[in-house]
């Protein structure tokens, strides 16, 4: 049986309760009325290093790594116990194992029902990952090592949890709902990322550690617009006595989702291109991305999605402007088979503008010098 | 806030109005800082903001009203500001007019002995620090450690500061006092004093014994030294022991294993309260019966000090997470909601007490968790037709933002049989920021509270802070509490 991936992120059967407002940021509660316990996740530290993964096509993916999530899951809709309550052997869990640096795969199996992912660098991955092979027919204009070897390698700058102005203080103010698993996180721009847990237990749990993931586009915007706690106002003509006023009450209540799917247009049910990552059957671990449209939001994520087609797990980051246009780039180019002048013909240029974008891009060493001297 | 106001403006009938509302609300603003302020740290704001916030309204009023600025001494402020006031006053010399210098000096006469004993040592350490020196500052610094104290007991209990205020403000002791203040070589030699804590302070260096004839936070601080451990130093000090310190030792000697039976009967109502918050729930409900007695007998013992009966109360206690308080005042705004509920339900004559978020246990197993949603139970609270809505939160409404104050207002302008109600909200916490508690909108009368104790008088102040009543009406009430005050 092959369920297809992920056509669009919906949040249904979540409630989306109002903000909280500190200072540049706001964040919005995600509450899951009926919870479940098949599905548990819990933070599994590494140590001050960074990180590097050994992928299976024999590349590595390097980056500053703090945590990993274990993924706990069962067949049935069993419950299962908060990670750390049951007894387990000890394989996981062994002191030594957490001193070493380099990282096997990026999601793996480390127990029957037990899997080992590392948030958003599963996303991450895959993003970089993008037509990583380079050219499939040896144009001269690109270098000599780009036509044998493809991207070799490629980089791209995240912004800290902890260099997010105020996120810090923001996390340790915010007042947890009860039955709150998740969180849209907003900032002056837009949803900076959204986090969803499989329980409000292991919510509370990883809280925090919304600290340690790596976001997008934060420093570049450091002016940007303070979000204002979002008031919506009682309607009062309505009201004659307190039944009415408590349904003036409930329907500007039953507004806040629709406020937050007003801000979260560029995520919530926009179309996404999803892979499938890992199965963890009935459950599936899948890697999505938005468009790369550098006129609009663009958002990568990862998520665990149920044998219903509802997700369980959700975790999002915000590409930047550069980002976006980079990758765009990079897609413009695989689908005229990096042929410069069929490039420029699709896009109404000249073959100089376009590699004079290439540079700007900071791909220019994927070119032969000579093609950069003659538009400098 | 009056920033410029001309003062030859002031003989139009308009202005004269607006320069009143304006003098009303600085010292409305002033008061109600004063009521919840303590310098110390908030969940949401920094100890220097709230210090430099307090300290800016403090020197604005004195600057501006120095008459009604020393008669808020009368109001039950809370100590730190109390303290604050007369430091400030002194520092400033005394008034010119007589009747005035007369009345400020009965204030401060009353208000230091009001003040727990480090409170005023403390603020005499400020004022030496300060280098306030003028006749009246040595005449008090002189009465309080001369007269108003038992001499000795301060010389070992506070002997650092005492001897830097005794320097500042050339007071004298007798020989003996002299000696231990002011000799280190002399207090270890248990031959040279005849006074009996003098000379148990000197022994103490070479026999445990005499370690237990001392004051037990001066013990405390001996007892490593000495070689005594906890479980001793719990079990034969516990009889020195003041009450507030055998309260604050009750987890500890659980740990070491000594029986130290609090006097619960006898504590104050927001001790009480903050010492219930810190047990565990499961704990809390296993003593349910003791605590809740005594918790009971508190607010009797409050309510019988200054009987005000209430008619119809309902009562919306916010424990949200951030009741949880800061490191320097942990549980500290739950705690007060704890103690207004108590001290409400034996005030008034039919209540409703409605924990924001719902609270399905009794209401002593209260713990600080969750959203602050104030809109559902204001909502809950209409529905039981209340005289008064009481609302103890600390105004950082977020589920939704400003829901509250909505509902307060649109129930009173539209909703038949609730024209009537008085919103009143009792906020814990100051706002650095806003040099005010956080209010939850114009319907709803907003008061700083730094003790349940104050509930009572709190609400007979909203009426004030609501803006209802005229300037004429807060410095006669402010004159009315100071004759009360200062009189013997």
């Amino acid at each position: 049986m092959t369920t297809p991936p992920l056509q669009r992120i919906e949040l249904t059967g979540y409630e989306i309760a109002p903000p909280q407002a500190f200072g540049s940021l706001m964040l919005f509660p995600v509450i899951d009325p009926q919870p479940r316990a098949d599905l548990r996740l819990a933070r599994h530290v590494f140590g001050p290093d960074a990180g590097v993964v050994a992928l299976p096509d024999n590349t590595t993916y390097t980056g500053y790594i703090p945590h990993a999530l274990v993924v706990d899951w069962r067949r049935d809709g069993e419950v299962v116990a908060q990670h750390g309550a049951t007894m387990e052997r000890g394989r996981h869990r062994d002191p030594a194992a957490r001193q070493v640096a380099v990282i096997d795969r990026m999601v793996r199996r480390t127990d029957r029902t037990q899997l080992r992912l590392l948030p958003l660098h599963t996303a991450f991955e895959g993003f970089l990952a993008l037509h990583f092979g380079g050219p499939a027919i040896a144009w001269t204009e690109w270098s000599r090592r780009t036509r044998r070897h493809g991207l070799v390698e490629r980089s791209e700058t995240v912004t800290p949890g902890r260099a997010v102005g105020g996120l810090d203080e923001a996390l340790s103010l915010f007042e947890i709902h009860h039955g709150q698993v998740g969180v849209l996180l907003f900032d002056g721009a837009g949803l900076l990322s959204a986090f969803v847990a499989a329980h409000p237990d292991d919510y509370r749990a990883l809280h925090r550690s919304l600290i340690e993931d790596f976001y997008g586009d934060v420093l570049l915007q450091p002016a940007a617009a303070a979000v204002g706690g979002v008031t919506l106002a009682l309607d009062p003509s309505s009201v004659t006595d307190l039944a009415s006023l408590e349904q003036a009450v409930a329907s500007v209540r039953s507004e806040w989702a629709a406020q937050a799917a007003v801000a979260a247009a560029g995520l919530i049910n926009r179309p996404v291109t999803a892979q499938s990552v890992y199965r963890l059957s009935p459950f599936r671990l899948e890697r999505f991305r938005t468009a790369l449209d550098p006129a609009a939001e663009a958002h990568l994520g990862e998520a665990i999605v149920d044998g219903g087609g509802r997700i369980r797990y959700l975790k999002t980051y915000r590409l930047t402007g550069a980002q976006v246009r980079r990758a765009a780039l990079l897609e413009l180019l695989a689908t005229h088979e990096w042929n410069l002048d069929a490039v420029a013909r699709a896009g109404d240029d000249t073959r100089d503008d376009v590699v004079r974008r290439i540079e700007n891009a900071g791909f220019g060493y994927l070119l032969n010098p000579e093609v950069l001297a003659r538009v400098r | 806030m009056v920033a410029s106001i001309d003062g030859t403006g002031g003989d139009r009938p308009d202005d004269r109005t607006r320069i009143e509302a304006l003098e009303r609300e600085d010292l409305v603003l002033f008061i109600n800082a004063c009521f919840a302020c303590t310098g110390q740290r908030e969940l949401y704001g920094g100890r220097y903001g709230q210090q430099v916030s307090v300290d800016f309204l403090h020197r604005y009023t004195l600057g501006n009203y120095r008459r009604l600025y020393a008669r808020s001494l009368a109001l039950g402020l809370n100590h730190f500001n109390r303290a604050m006031i007369v430091r400030l006053l002194l520092a400033a010399g005394s008034p010119a007019d007589g009747e005035q210098r007369a009345e400020e000096n009965a204030l401060i006469t009353v208000t230091l002995a009001e003040l727990p004993p480090q409170r005023v040592h403390k603020l005499f350490e400020a004022l030496a620090r300060d280098r306030v020196n003028n006749r009246r500052t040595r005449a008090v610094m002189r009465h309080y450690l001369t007269e108003a104290r038992d001499p000795h007991f301060d010389a070992v209990k506070y002997r650092r500061r005492v001897l830097v205020a005794a320097r500042h403000a050339h007071v004298g002791f007798d020989e003996e006092t002299e000696r231990f203040l002011t000799d280190p070589e002399a207090r270890r030699q248990p031959g040279v004093f005849e006074v009996p804590l003098f000379r148990a302070y000197a022994e103490s260096h070479f026999a445990k014994e005499a370690l237990f004839r001392l004051p037990f936070s001066v013990a405390e601080g001996l007892a490593a030294s000495r070689g005594v451990s906890q479980e001793e130093l719990l079990k034969r000090g516990r009889d020195r022991m003041t009450a507030g310190e055998r309260l604050r030792s009750q987890a500890r000697s659980q740990r070491a294993g000594v029986r130290l039976p609090a006097d619960l009967a006898a504590a104050p109502l927001t001790r009480l309260a903050t010492y219930v918050c810190s047990l565990d729930p499961a704990e809390r409900r296993r003593r349910h019966d003791e605590l809740d007695g005594a918790l009971r007998a508190a607010a009797d013992r409050t309510f019988q000090r200054a009987p005000s009966p209430l008619g119809r109360i309902a009562v919306v206690a916010d424990r949200s997470w951030s009741s949880a308080g800061s490191f320097e005042k942990r549980r500290r705004p739950l705690a007060v909601a704890l103690g207004c509920v108590y001290l409400l339900r034996r005030a008034a004559a039919e209540s409703v007490v409605l924990w924001a978020p719902d609270l399905s246990r009794p209401d002593l197993e209260v713990t600080a968790r969750g959203q602050t949603d104030l809109a559902t139970p204001l909502l809950a609270a209409l529905r039981a037709a209340p005289d008064t809505v009481v609302i103890v939160s600390d105004g950082y409404e977020n589920a939704p933002t400003g829901l509250a104050g909505q509902v307060a207002a649109t129930a009173r302008d539209r909703v038949a049989g609730c024209s009537d109600v008085a919103f009143v909200h009792l906020n814990p916490v100051f706002d650095a920021d806003n040099l005010a508690p956080r209010q939850l909108g114009p319907a709803v009368a907003t008061v700083g509270i730094r003790q349940a104790e104050d509930t009572l008088a709190l609400l007979g102040f909203a009426r004030f802070a609501q803006g209802t009543a005229s300037l004429a009406e807060l410095e006669a009430h402010l004159a009315a509490r100071t004759r009360h005050y200062i009189t013997p």
